[in-house]
């Protein structure tokens, strides 16, 4: 989306137009879901935290400033509330380390996300990213995936650009690692250039 | 500036290869009529906000004025009229 279009849509979000929002709805709906369907590990809160995103936009449109920039303010908030899902939830990053059991390799009855998974490395990657903890997973998940610059990512996150270019390095070479850990994976060979 | 190795340039790869995960397409449904429905409501309540707004700016703006004109008016006749021990 150029930045001329983005402009003019949230002018006329600021003004409540349905249009708008289904123009802004259609091009970020499937991308902020996939975003916290990695960030959270499960579909259901994935759903549940992307209704209240899109109702934060309707709620807030007319405080929206002219020049709001469309997707490091709807990756902020629900990553906002992503966070606060998991303080409610007392869920700390220990517990997501058994994320992977999610994706159990075999498993008679797959679950939906592994069902999605299209290959084995496809897997191993979303198993490994999974594993991270959320400060590293998200800073992967704005910028390796959603293609957010490191930025808009650093803003989305609270933190300085110096602090995510940090975040991002250590990101990488944790799942560089984790990769390398994962028996019998080609991507093993990774970790040997590990800088 | 962006800290560019061969790793992460695999790394960025594969993560951008994974298969998105999609949304229900029903939930989405619920989802967007739900706020389009708040979207609806929220500009029939500015529309609202508004006429209310105008109703005021049109008459009861100029008739607070006009009552605080006549008021002075009428203070002001009082006043000649004691000077003048009238009243």
């Amino acid at each position: 989306m150029d930045r001329e279009r983005e402009l003019q849509l949230v002018g006329r979000l600021r003004a409540d137009d349905p249009a708008a929002f289904d123009a802004v709805y259609d091009a970020f709906n499937a991308r902020l879901h996939n975003f916290l369907a990695r960030l959270s590990g499960s579909r259901d809160v994935a759903e549940d935290l992307l209704e209240e995103t899109w109702l934060r936009l309707v709620t807030h449109g007319r405080r929206l400033d002219p020049e709001t920039r469309l997707a490091p303010w709807l990756f902020a908030v629900a990553r906002n509330l992503h966070t606060s899902y998991r303080r409610s939830r007392s869920v700390e990053d220990e517990h997501t380390a058994s994320l992977p059991s999610l994706w159990p390799s075999g498993s008679p009855a797959p679950t939906p996300l592994e069902a999605v998974e299209s290959s084995e490395a496809q897997r191993r990657i979303a198993v490994a990213l999974a594993s991270l903890p959320v400060r590293y997973r998200e800073a992967l998940l704005l910028v390796a995936v959603e293609g957010l610059r490191p930025g808009e990512a650093a803003d989305v996150c609270g933190i300085t650009s110096e602090a995510m270019r940090q975040r991002l390095c250590r990101a990488r070479a944790l799942l560089a690692q984790r990769l390398a850990d994962d028996e019998g994976l080609q991507l093993l060979a990774l970790n040997e250039v590990t800088p | 500036m962006r800290i560019v190795t061969p790793v992460a340039d695999l790394q960025d790869h594969l993560l951008r290869d994974l298969q998105p995960l999609a949304p229900d397409p029903a939930r989405s449904t619920r989802v967007r009529a739900r706020c389009r429905a708040q979207l609806a409501r929220s500009r029939r309540r500015s529309g609202q906000n508004e006429a209310v707004a105008g109703l005021v700016r049109r008459l009861l703006a100029p008739a607070v004025v006009l009552a605080g004109c006549a008021l002075y008016v009428a203070s002001l006749v009082s006043s000649v009229l004691r000077v003048r021990h009238l009243f």
